[in-house]
């Protein structure tokens, strides 16, 4: 009985991931987002996405969480996304540094100014401009990247971890091993 | 006499199997660990991966938040795939070593070369539409985040340039790259177009029902999309058989593509170097040497005072200053320790004052 409830676990997890890479798929194709696909966005970048079961969720639940507030009349499926409102909800969800102005009114033009410090957009971008699919990925790709070098700052980074090891040597080992050469390369004569 | 019995048919399966053996073999990567969601683009469709799974040249990985990759090749190296990345992988033949190519559409990729004995060559580059990244024997880490992509020489000497798109788009390589990339598009735009449909016919028939007046004006809105979305439909199914048959062309043309090194060898004439434990950025404004990306990495932070312009920004850029509380004493130390302490990792060491 464990088994079977373990392998429907699983199915469910695989299934839930599987949907997340398909939204973003979706949205990098868009040639116009909208904020619907921004609601999306942050709740894969947070994490969150099993907790909502429909966008509707997401969308409220980005407005609950002070990253963009929606009215009660807006209908986030059909409100494109322009590179303000896109700019704000970036700087919002990852805790990006803000420019004074942006701080005290929340306006979306001068959030597009905050982005431009950060790099998130092009300079001299407008803030009412609508963004593809594509663009809006590359907005929440750069700003969850800064927020994630911000928190690691300090911290020592290790290249060859990704491949599981601590060293260029160890690398080298472990690399032997699973391909069973185990010889080590020859110096060259000068 | 035994041979003769043969059918035709049988014999000519044996002599091509013999022919095309030593290929299949060199191609023939697979997944060394996996986390998370890691899919890859088979037979027209995403499919999850599985450590079983052979990664034949041309490829297309894509990994999701809190997931990452690591793909081994029998033979040169293996390749690490970070969270939230897109590649495609080419494996170019050559008699003497390796030859391994990189496309990445977005996320991070480490590449671990293998180091040679003798006249064996083990090559391996990153590309992106505009720029080229390529080591030899050790490691290289690339980053691309938007249309900028941050390279580092770890181990050993690096080799970057921005390369004109259009010069190399005619490879086989590149060309099946972007048929694939183009026809996995298409399809997620269309199951896009189809979920907005459904979802609108749902949300279209609970405004009918509604009395509030405010529903009723959503209702004509939902109506509007409605046939903007069904008119997309039409035009995607149809444009989706084109992609189809071109991904299908595409792939014919990579495996009988020949002079493919050619063009290698002449990019690689025009390729600068970037020192080991460098960093290179390159973006729509050009490439960051190493001095313009330690400056910036190694800074706490970008201060930007209070009513600042982007002429002063600028200046202030170009200048090396930097205003604000402690910044100029932690440059001044960051300095220092980066002269005093060098890392064979390439990053600075830094503290915090």
């Amino acid at each position: 009985m464990r088994f079977f409830t373990a392998l429907f676990l699983v199915a469910s997890l695989s299934a839930e991931t599987s949907q997340e890479l398909d939204l973003l798929r979706g949205i990098a194709a868009a040639s116009e987002a909208t904020m619907d696909d921004v609601c999306t966005i942050v709740a894969i970048q947070r994490g969150e996405l099993k907790k909502y079961a429909d966008a509707a969720g997401r969308c409220t639940a980005l407005s609950d969480q002070k990253i963009y507030k929606f009215s009660a009349e807006d209908i986030p499926l059909l409100m494109p996304a322009t590179a303000g409102a896109a700019s704000k909800a970036a700087i919002h969800a990852h805790g990006l540094e803000k420019t004074l102005l942006f701080a005290l009114t929340g306006l979306e033009w001068y959030a597009v100014q905050a982005a431009e410090n950060l790099g998130l957009v092009k300079p001299k971008t407008a803030h009412n401009k609508k963004l593809s699919g594509a663009e809006l990925l590359a907005i929440f790709e750069i700003a969850h990247e800064q927020a994630e070098a911000k928190a690691a700052w300090q911290n020592p980074k290790n290249p060859y971890e990704v491949f599981g090891v601590n060293s260029y040597e160890e690398l080298n080992q472990a690399y032997d091993k699973m391909t069973e050469s185990g010889k080590a390369p020859e110096k060259k004569k000068k | 006499m035994k041979i003769r019995s043969l059918p035709l048919n049988t014999i000519s399966s044996i002599i091509l199997f013999a022919a095309l053996t030593p290929l299949t073999l060199r191609a023939e990567a697979r997944f060394a660990s996996l986390k998370g969601t890691v899919q890859i683009y088979q037979n027209q469709k995403w499919v999850d991966a599985n450590l079983a799974m052979k990664l034949p040249t041309g490829a297309m990985i894509q990994t999701a938040y809190r997931s990452q990759a690591v793909v081994i090749y029998p033979k040169g190296g293996q390749l690490a795939l970070g969270p939230n990345t897109r590649v495609t992988l080419f494996d170019n033949p050559v008699s003497n070593g390796t030859d391994r190519e990189v496309l990445i559409d977005h996320g991070n990729v480490s590449g671990f070369v293998k180091k040679t004995a003798g006249d064996e060559r083990n090559a391996f580059r990153m590309r992106t539409p505009t720029v080229v990244a390529g080591v030899r024997g050790s490691l290289l880490a690339g980053t691309l985040a938007g249309k900028t992509l941050t390279v580092q020489a770890i181990q050993s000497a690096a080799e970057i340039a921005r390369a004109d798109a259009t010069k190399y788009a005619q490879t086989a390589n590149l060309a099946l790259a972007q048929a694939r990339i183009n026809l996995a598009q298409a399809q997620a735009s269309a199951d896009r177009t189809n979920s907005i449909i459904s979802r609108l016919e749902s949300a279209l028939q609970q405004a009918r029902l509604s009395r509030s007046p405010y529903d009723k004006i959503a209702a004509k809105s939902f109506e509007e999309a409605l046939k903007t979305h069904r008119a997309k439909q039409a035009q995607e199914s149809a444009a989706l058989q084109a992609l189809i048959s071109q991904e299908k062309e595409a792939a014919a043309k990579q495996v009988s593509a020949k002079n493919y090194l050619e063009a290698i060898a002449k990019e690689e004439a025009e390729l600068i170097k970037i020192a080991q434990g460098d960093e290179v950025r390159s973006s729509n404004g050009g490439i960051q040497g190493p001095v313009v990306r330690q400056n910036t990495a190694t800074r706490p932070a970008t201060m930007n005072s209070i009513g600042q312009t982007s002429t002063e920004q600028e200046f202030i850029k170009k200048n090396d200053v930097q205003v604000g509380v402690g910044n100029d004493t932690q440059q001044l130390y960051n300095n220092i320790n980066t002269v005093t302490q060098p890392t064979t990792t390439g990053s600075p060491t830094l503290k915090k004052l």
